[in-house]
């Protein structure tokens, strides 16, 4: 009689923690956290709008032991797969052109007056790689997971590792600390299939740009090249509506430096 | 009235130029910087920003002896701090953000630390010393950057105003070949202006002029040849953008490209060329421009072009003593005469007209085009005056050209396809006894090419090509019934890419006759390029590359862009 006591005690302790246990589950992280996936969007869109737009991009490149470069470059973006890039300046590459219709690519340039079929890995694209000068959204290329959150200056982030859905985008796996109060993007890291580290990118000097607090500046380093860093810098954001015929290959001869 | 001496010390002349271009090249490309001496350091680099100035602050240990420069166009601000070093934690790039002060660099070079201001330009600026302890050289930059005069320019409704642009360039060519000599000493400006007048029309309007010295400095070519290439100043583009919806209207002098391959004219075929210096001049100034209406219709992937061109072009080519004379249909020994060309006098009835129709389709990229147009080679009539005496009266006849495209990307790999057909072309024959020394045939021109870059670093392309003649007949001068030929091409950069080696061969897979295209490019200070190169041409004297064997040449070129 006693045992039984003892063991329906037990068993309404056992019933009553289990049903608390369903109704106010153990704090985890997860479970505190949006999905990932909506963090990478909401980051997104502080990166750029998502809507059409044109911006202009200055990028310096610093090698150790060589002089700085500069380059100049207006961006149109309409939708979430066309891009155009317009180089303004150095003034020997002034009216090149590339336009990235998905992951198609066609490149105008001025000595030969036509557009041309180019890929990804084409040299003519230049040093910094496109995808960095352009928006670059991660959502929709990349499938995201939270791995953790990570105190850096007494600011919250969630870390993400992002992994590329298919095999033709850039990098194949991407680091991604994003701010928890506010999604806005710290820095990433992007490696290759073998796992190195390719690159490292530093979201920064973030101001009102199109309407909202974003980055304008993108400072980009190689880890294996000390000294060797990339500023990208974002300024003139405007947000735009422009006709579909302006991003295609055929109308690239027509836009105007 | 020119001496042989002077003639003949030219060709040291001019050996000894392409080897100061050269080792300047290599100079500018390969310069190091210079073991650094211990001295005054630069401790920091800092910079404020207000709304009328922005300043740079120079934090030095000790009282620097500086200098300063003005570079690429008064945009860059060079300050050099004699003797001094950086410290070990220096930021190399300092964060500007700011239009009116958009990047600082910092280095070390020749024995001095560096710091570059790049700025808008337009802005003045002033530099200060003081000792606070230690010792602050400041450099202040005043104005309003033209970002912000533009913007308020857009912002006050205004219609942009027009730019200006261009470049000069120097060409200077030397002949390998027997005898060597100076064969191209140009010296060419060229000028552009674009603009746009309202939302919907924007115009361009561009011209070139040059002077080819080596018809002053040499008296190796002929007196038509000095005329016909010694000095040339032509419009180039002259037309307006009208944009309405989904149609846009091209109206002027311009040029209207088609195709998709590189470097070879096989679906280009709107424009007449000019073939005077073969195919070595830039493919920009190969095309010859021409009064023409290109109107356009895009909706979505599709695309329509329709071409009106009411006064055609046609090929220019070499003159007997040039570097690239055109080959004459005719056996060794002839003695061959010329009337003058017989060309289609501007009028509707001459119009050439002709569309195209392209369409994107998962990435493949296709079109068809059909061109009514005039060939733009002449037929050369032949009358057989006397035995072993022709004499040719060229003249352009009607021609349809129908042609169909692809491009597709997969894996890295482009590749890309030309199909063109030709009815109605007259070929020269060589039988004596054909009435008119030329005969009909319709003929396909083919191409098959694919790009790919190797180790993400050398651009190479590959392409097939093969002409085949219908109905062909034994005696048409210099063509075959198939005739089948490859080019390679390969591309790479070093020193950021500023140092690019590129090589094409071009070569007849039947025999060897072959181009060999090697050039070294070269990129420095924003605005110039130098280029040195070299053109060998290998084959048979009948051979398309061939018959030009003896005009192997290296060449050297500098340009500025403004």
């Amino acid at each position: 009689m006693r045992s039984g006591t003892i063991s329906d005690l037990k068993n309404i302790i056992f019933a009553g923690f289990f049903g608390i246990t369903l109704l106010f589950p153990a704090p985890s992280f997860s479970a505190l956290a949006p999905p990932a996936d909506e963090i990478v969007a909401k980051a997104d869109e502080i990166r750029s709008p998502q809507l059409d737009y044109t911006v202009g991009v200055t990028v310096v490149s610093m090698k150790p032991g060589a002089e700085p470069r500069e380059a100049r470059y207006e961006v149109l973006v309409k939708g979430k797969d066309k891009t155009i890039i317009k180089t303004l300046s150095p003034a020997f590459e002034r009216g090149r052109t590339l336009l990235m219709l998905g992951r198609d690519l066609w490149a105008y340039l001025p000595d030969i007056s036509k557009p041309i079929r180019i890929s990804l890995q084409q040299r003519l694209l230049g040093e910094v790689a496109n995808g960095d000068i352009a928006r670059a959204n991660f959502s929709g290329d990349y499938k995201a997971v939270l791995l953790k959150k990570e105190k850096i200056e007494k600011a919250s982030y969630h870390v993400l590792e992002l992994t590329a859905i298919g095999d033709d985008v850039t990098y194949n796996k991407v680091l991604y600390w994003v701010r928890s109060e506010d999604y806005r993007p710290h820095k990433a890291e992007f490696y290759a299939l073998s796992g190195r580290l390719l690159k490292t990118c530093v979201y920064g000097e973030y101001r009102e740009m199109a309407g909202r607090m974003r980055p304008s500046r993108l400072t980009l380093s190689d880890p294996l090249v000390k000294g060797q860093l990339s500023t990208i810098d974002y300024h003139d954001m405007k947000v735009k509506g422009m006709p579909e015929k302006l991003f295609t290959k055929d109308y690239m001869k027509k836009l105007k430096y | 009235m020119r001496t042989g001496t002077a003639t003949n010390s030219r060709p040291i002349l001019a050996f000894l130029l392409f080897l100061i271009s050269a080792s300047l090249l290599v100079t500018e490309a390969f310069a190091a910087p210079r073991a650094k001496k211990k001295g005054t350091e630069l401790l920091t680099v800092e910079v404020t920003s207000r709304q009328d100035l922005t300043r740079v602050y120079m934090n030095l240990s000790s009282r620097p002896e500086y200098a300063v420069e003005s570079l690429e166009g008064d945009t860059v601000l060079r300050i050099r701090l004699a003797g001094a070093v950086l410290s070990p934690g220096i930021s190399r790039l300092v964060p500007a953000g700011d239009e009116r002060v958009t990047s600082i660099g910092v280095d070390e070079a020749s024995g001095a630390a560096v710091v570059n201001i790049r700025k808008g330009s337009g802005l003045t600026h002033d530099i200060s010393v003081e000792e606070k302890g230690t010792y602050i050289l400041a450099v202040t930059v005043r104005g309003e950057p033209r970002a912000a005069q533009e913007k308020k320019e857009e912002d006050s409704g205004a219609v942009s105003g027009a730019r200006v642009g261009g470049y000069f360039k120097n060409e200077t060519a030397y002949r390998l070949s027997n005898p060597g000599q100076l064969s191209k000493v140009r010296n060419i400006l060229y000028l552009e202006s674009t603009g746009q007048l309202t939302d919907a029309i924007s115009y361009k309007t561009s011209g070139r002029a040059y002077h080819d010295a080596v018809f002053d400095l040499t008296n190796n070519y002929p007196a038509d040849v000095e005329e016909d290439l010694g000095r040339d100043a032509q419009i180039r583009d002259f037309y307006a953008d009208l944009s309405m919806g989904d149609w846009d209207l091209r109206a002027g002098k311009q040029q209207i490209v088609w195709g998709e391959a590189v470097g070879l004219f096989f679906a280009d075929v709107v424009n007449a060329k000019d073939l005077r210096e073969f195919v070595l001049q830039d493919f920009d100034y190969i095309r010859k421009p021409q009064w023409a209406a290109d109107i356009e219709y895009t909706r979505e992937r599709f695309h329509l072009e329709l071409v009106w061109s009411p006064f055609p072009e046609f090929n220019d080519f070499g003159l007997p003593g040039s570097e690239f004379p055109q080959a004459v249909p005719a056996p060794a020994g002839t003695v061959t005469l010329f009337n003058g060309t017989e060309e289609p006098s501007a009028s509707i009835s001459a119009s050439e007209v002709g569309g195209r129709v392209s369409y994107l389709s998962d990435g493949w990229d296709f079109s068809l085009f059909h061109l009514y147009t005039w060939d733009k080679f002449p037929a050369n009539l032949r009358t057989v005056v006397a035995p072993g005496v022709y004499l040719f009266t060229p003249e352009h006849k009607r021609i349809n050209i129908t042609g169909a495209t692809f491009a597709k990307e997969r894996g890295g790999v482009v590749f890309k396809g030309e199909f063109v057909y030709y009815q109605g072309k007259r070929f020269s024959v060589l039988d004596e006894t054909d009435v008119d020394g030329v005969v009909e045939k319709d003929y396909l021109d083919y191409l098959l090419g694919v790009d790919y870059t190797f180790f993400e670093k050398v651009d190479f392309n590959f392409q097939f090509m093969q002409r085949v003649i219908f109905g062909f007949d034994d005696d048409i001068f210099r063509e075959e019934r198939v005739r089948t030929s490859a080019s390679v091409w390969f591309k790479t950069g070093f020193l950021d890419n500023r140092l690019e080696p590129e090589l094409l061969v071009i070569s007849s897979l039947e025999e060897l006759d072959m181009l060999l295209r090697a050039k070294l490019n070269y990129k420095f200070r924003g605005s110039w390029q130098a280029r040195i190169g070299l053109d060998v041409f290998d084959g048979p004297d009948d051979g398309i590359f061939g018959q030009y064997s003896s005009s192997d040449r290296v060449y050297a070129e500098v340009r500025y862009d403004f």
